[in-house]
């Protein structure tokens, strides 16, 4: 999820850029990763590309990779909505000051732009944790696989699942409350 | 050296179809259940009742932290052990994703609900309007221009989400395709063409309710 996290963070960059073919690259990646389901992708990169080049990837690099891109399409969008909600003001005032266009972005509207994407980027984020559980699908053991082994052995589904439930349920609520905690902190909705 | 090769999978294409008919069965059958649901329980959220706040509360929290995989598996291995009553995979993966998608549907309409500014209420209040008519003529037409998009994204959410029941073996389009692949060996063009599919579906579905939004639901002119 970090890597996607950066990832994602450039592909936005580009995604806000006035260079026509920039955009349109990271546009169809992002519009790809978003409309289609984590299940896909995951069988794609896991079954799919292996029969093509005739190799076999283990089911924890497929995952980490799949999630990294899955997230990383989520995560432009976020920081796109946040760099284009900063007023034009902004930006007219570094240029007035001789910054370029990268310097400006660097320096005055990222900081900007980071606080105002930081709920959205915690949503995102507990997102990717739940959509996580289908990596289980393809082998992965996390969670979720260790719960479906554990109810094979014991045959007491509710039980078993009924705890990974509660688990992430304390993940995600949890994170969320960070979040909100988070912005509360930094007076993000006082920002304008 | 691994050729790729269309024409295989296509040849298939009525599989798919099918697939893809169970598909939009279930996501028609849980955008319907859903939004109803939807709609009681964000009243249930926008209640100064304690006890029905908290519980309805209690439920979207749950249904919005809880991923649909592991409710799915509940849903589906755990009556047959629990009271013995074994449901039909499509059956449970409508019930689990109806009520997952209520919870969504219920935080969407409430916001469309708070949206509305009180002096609208008063306003119409003072006109003489009873409390059906406030409801028919000002809140629902436009709460429903607020939240239109979010109810686009959530019909989005509920297609891709429609994927993950291949797990309980509900037979819809990624499950028939699994079943191709296995039968020829051809994941990777199987996979490729879903891929394509649930993006054109999500598309399509966005540029339907972006055109419904520019035709039926203009704001109203000022004289």
């Amino acid at each position: 999820m970090a890597l996607g996290s950066v990832a994602g963070f450039f592909i936005g960059l580009m995604r806000a850029s006035k260079n026509k073919f920039l955009n349109l690259l990271s546009l169809c990646y992002v519009e790809t990763f978003r409309n289609s389901p984590l299940l896909i992708q995951l069988f794609l990169l896991y079954y799919g590309l292996p029969i093509l080049f005739n190799t076999h990837i283990p089911a924890q690099t497929t995952a980490t990779i799949a999630i990294t891109l899955y997230t990383a399409g989520y995560m432009a969008e976020v920081f796109k909505s946040a760099i284009s909600a900063i007023e034009k003001g902004q930006w007219e005032a570094s240029y007035s000051l001789g910054l370029s266009y990268t310097h400006s972005l660097r320096c005055v509207i990222l900081p900007q732009a980071f606080r105002i994407a930081i709920p959205p980027l915690v949503g995102v984020f507990v997102m990717v944790l739940k959509d996580s559980s289908l990596v289980s699908i393809i082998g992965f053991v996390e969670l979720t696989r260790m719960a479906a082994m554990v109810r094979s052995l014991t045959f007491t589904t509710f039980d078993v699942f009924g705890v990974t439930a509660v688990l992430y349920f304390i993940m995600c609520y949890g994170f969320s409350k960070l979040g909100s905690f988070l912005e509360k902190k930094l007076e993000i909705a006082k920002v304008r | 050296m691994y050729t790729i090769q269309f024409g295989e999978v296509l040849k298939y294409y009525d599989v798919l179809l099918k697939g893809l008919l169970v598909t939009l069965e279930l996501t028609i059958l849980v955008m319907l259940f859903g939004t109803i649901l939807g709609i009681i329980i964000s009243f249930g959220r926008i209640s100064k009742n304690k006890l029905i706040y908290g519980l309805s509360t209690g439920y979207v929290e749950f249904f919005r932290n809880v991923p649909l995989l592991v409710l799915l598996y509940i849903a589906y291995y755990a009556p047959p052990e629990l009271f013995g009553l074994r449901l039909r995979p499509f059956v449970a993966g409508v019930i689990v994703m109806t009520l997952n998608s209520a919870a969504y549907e219920a935080e969407i309409i409430r916001g469309g609900i708070k949206g509305i500014r009180d002096e609208e209420r008063e306003a119409a209040l003072s006109l003489g309007l009873s409390k059906f008519q406030l409801y028919r003529f000002i809140i629902i037409p436009h709460a429903l221009r607020l939240i239109w998009e979010a109810l686009g994204n959530q019909l989005i959410s509920i297609i891709l989400g429609s994927c993950v029941t291949m797990i309980i073996t509900v037979g819809e389009v990624t499950y028939e395709g699994l079943i191709i692949g296995s039968r020829t060996a051809r994941h990777f063009e199987v996979f490729i063409i879903l891929l394509i599919l649930y993006v054109s579906l999500s598309v399509m579905m966005s540029t339907i309710f972006r055109a419904i939004k520019r035709i039926f639901m203009k704001p109203a002119e000022l004289e």
